[in-house]
């Protein structure tokens, strides 16, 4: 995953990267083809460009050809508010594997509520129709949030108007996301957007679809904790990804600096194979009630969570503590009623 | 295709070599599927190799009949079917 820029036209209110954009420190083109020249060596195919707003830069083209001239796979993710006519040829003509756009709000008041953007609503929506004009990939997707739990079931069945429901032949065009962060710097306005368990729900309880993916999910067996509960880190951190910042501090997490490195002074392997391991040895040091908890494996707790929430990667987080429970309890009560 | 056939890779199509696969993946857009990669099995990587600009199909299938334990009939078989598919996804010209 890289981030290209922090930067972005939008403001939205549950952005996690306000607050950290810093133009003049962002890498330059030829810093990112060194990068990225370093993780093709080393055999990487999937590639996503994200923000920020990628498609801020004016260079970002010049980045993506170079990608595309490696053999990466690559992902955009995009607010969708930049789409010039140059940059839809140019993806048609080279297109991406998939563009997946924040469409956060399917009326314009609900929309641009949360971009705090006049306008923007009207930008994303005749976007997504070029896109789709011009047989571009396009998947939407949402974050779940106070202003616009209502609308996630009818973003989903227009999207689903526009660019067709997914059959067994053709994958998901829409997907939605019920969890918002602190921000980068700390910042915990974003968090006054959370939805309750019950909001979340409910929001779910209005699309069959949706509904029937987390009926299975209630149904199903807590899935096994992958490592020893003495770990810290039991998610695939590193081993399945890696994050690159605006700045250059390639990170196993988005949410963490821990063992990350600067790659204008360590290579990307060294960094990938020397730094990143360290993070498999880190093991609890207090008693926190997160490690034993009989939950860790349905709860959104992870260390780097933690950290970004409370300065401290062992503290319980009441919030996912509070999803958790309730979650739980439907299990529970699912099993009760069999 | 005729044995003196000289075929010259698509600049635009790369090559990568992962966990030992060939797989092919088009800078620009070569059909209407727009997600298409190509994986190649050993020999199809083999015969993808040789393909140089200068060889003639024909010292090719010279190449893989020292290379693989196949008769030539097989060889002919298999380079027949790769061809075609190499042209349609315009991988070689």
């Amino acid at each position: 995953m890289l981030e290209l820029t922090y930067r972005c036209g939008l403001d939205c209110v549950h952005c996690y990267c306000k607050g950290s954009e810093d133009k003049k420190a962002e890498l330059s083109v030829a810093d990112w083809k060194k990068i990225i020249e370093e993780f093709y060596k080393e055999g990487a195919v999937f590639l996503t460009f994200t923000g920020g707003d990628p498609l801020i830069r004016e260079d970002f083209l010049e980045i993506y050809s170079y990608a595309k001239a490696k053999g990466f796979l690559v992902t955009i993710f995009t607010n969708g508010q930049l789409f010039t006519k140059k940059i839809i040829d140019y993806l048609v003509k080279s297109p991406p594997v998939s563009i997946e756009i924040t469409l956060n709000g399917i009326t314009r008041d609900t929309y641009e509520s949360i971009t705090q953007i006049k306008g923007s609503f009207d930008k994303a929506v005749e976007a997504i129709k070029k896109l789709k004009e011009n047989k571009l990939p396009v998947i939407l997707k949402s974050n779940c949030l106070k202003q616009n739990k209502d609308e996630i079931a009818d973003i989903k069945r227009w999207t689903e108007d526009l660019l067709g429901k997914p059959d067994k032949s053709k994958r998901y065009n829409f997907k939605y996301d019920p969890m918002i962060y602190p921000r980068l710097d700390g910042g915990r306005a974003p968090c006054e957007q959370r939805l309750s368990f019950g909001e979340i729900k409910e929001l779910r309880r209005k699309d069959p679809d949706i509904w029937e993916e987390y009926q299975r999910g209630v149904r199903a067996d807590f899935p096994d904790l992958k490592r020893d509960r003495k770990y810290l880190y039991r998610c695939n951190a590193w081993m399945s990804q890696f994050f690159i910042d605006p700045y250059g501090r390639l990170k196993f997490c988005m949410f963490t600096q821990k063992f990350s490195v600067d790659l204008k002074k360590i290579s990307f392997k060294e960094g990938f194979y020397k730094v990143f391991p360290k993070v498999l040895n880190e093991t609890f040091k207090t008693d926190s009630k997160c490690k034993d908890c009989e939950l860790r494996s349905i709860c959104y707790h992870c260390p780097a969570r933690a950290h970004l929430e409370t300065g401290d990667e062992e503290a319980p987080v009441p919030y996912y503590c509070e999803l958790a429970k309730a979650m739980a309890k439907e299990k529970v009560l699912i099993e009760a009623s069999k | 295709m005729k044995k003196n056939n000289v075929l010259k890779k698509n600049p635009d199509m790369v090559a990568r070599v992962i966990d030992d696969e060939t797989i092919l993946m088009p800078i620009y857009k070569t059909s209407d599927d727009i997600n298409c990669i190509y994986t190649l099995n050993k020999s199809a990587a083999f015969i993808w190799d040789a393909i140089d600009g200068k060889k003639t199909i024909d010292q090719i299938k010279g190449l893989v009949f020292k290379k693989f334990d196949s008769t030539p009939g097989e060889i002919d078989k298999e380079m027949a079917g790769l061809l075609k598919d190499l042209k349609e996804i315009k991988a070689v010209k």
